[in-house]
């Protein structure tokens, strides 16, 4: 029998690929058992779900720093000047 | 020297021609340095990234089709920089051997294997929109406190969508080693969302 702890990285195996049948058969059979780990399994899901949807928008409420801006486009018109 | 920030940023970025490169970095600037940031954690790495970008753009403005919006075509050629700039961060500075035992899952987990309370159920419904709206802001704060080597495991696999051997080959990490660092990826993941106060008390 493997333990919550065991389980947890099944969970998260099984994300990324095909589990055995023994394996997935106990994984089935312990989140019958276990409302800690099937609250665990359901938010992985959820994690999951939400990236494959909405990934590309995830992104860091930063603006560039105007020094970088600035000196990227400086780069940029370096760049154009020797085209 | 002058940098467009134009007022019509939102339609410009909508538009389907590539407007000046002089133009570049006051209209798309903040959205691939905020990407890139959400990906890299780092401030230079994301200056560094977007840089690459907009000058392999310019190289590449005849591929331009217009078929998408050029802020999409942009994002596109950012996330390979982005893969770049993490291949070369893992080379300069390669993995250590990973530890056997992570101390957060020694938070989590008693010697016996059990939890120590479990995770905090979220309070969250995925089919309304503002819950997910919160949710991934409650994520991306947690992917930025990701440690470094956990933090490109996840963007590459789970941000990226990138096939699993491929990511092994950009880190340089045995097959079991990316397993690991997954499930430690995401379960500091869950911890931390918990902890946001999505969970009921």
């Amino acid at each position: 029998m493997m333990t919550c702890r065991e389980i947890s990285k099944v969970v998260s195996d099984s994300l990324d690929r095909e589990l055995p049948f023994r394996v997935r058969m106990e994984l089935r059979l312990h989140l019958m058992m276990c409302g800690l780990c099937r609250n665990y399994h359901k938010q992985s899901l959820l994690i999951r779900k939400s990236l494959r949807f909405g990934g590309d928008e995830l992104t860091a409420d930063h603006s560039i720093p105007e020094a970088a801006a600035l000196r990227i486009q400086e780069a940029l018109n370096a760049a154009v000047a020797e085209k | 020297m002058l940098i467009v920030r134009s007022r019509y940023r939102c339609a410009m970025q909508k538009a389907k021609h590539l407007p000046d490169p002089s133009e570049w970095v006051g209209l798309y600037g903040d959205a691939l340095y905020g990407y890139a940031f959400s990906r890299l954690r780092d401030e230079s790495a994301a200056e560094d990234a977007v840089q690459e970008t907009l000058l392999a753009a310019l190289k590449a403005q005849d591929k331009f089709s217009g078929t998408s919006p050029a802020q999409t075509w942009l994002i596109e050629i950012l996330k390979h920089k982005i893969v770049d700039v993490i291949r070369k961060q893992s080379r300069e500075n390669p993995m250590e051997e990973l530890p056997d035992e992570d101390p957060v899952e020694q938070m989590l987990f008693d010697p016996k294997g059990h939890w120590r309370g479990g995770l905090r159920e979220w309070q969250v419904n995925p089919e309304k929109s503002l819950d997910r709206k919160e949710l991934m802001s409650a994520l991306s704060g947690c992917i930025q406190n990701l440690p470094e080597k956990l933090g490109h495991v996840f963007t590459l696999c789970e941000l990226e969508g990138m096939d699993s051997d491929e990511v092994c080959k950009v880190l340089g990490v045995s097959p079991t080693n990316l397993g690991v660092m997954l499930h430690r990826a995401r379960i500091r993941l869950q911890k931390c969302i918990s902890e946001k106060g999505f969970g009921r008390s």
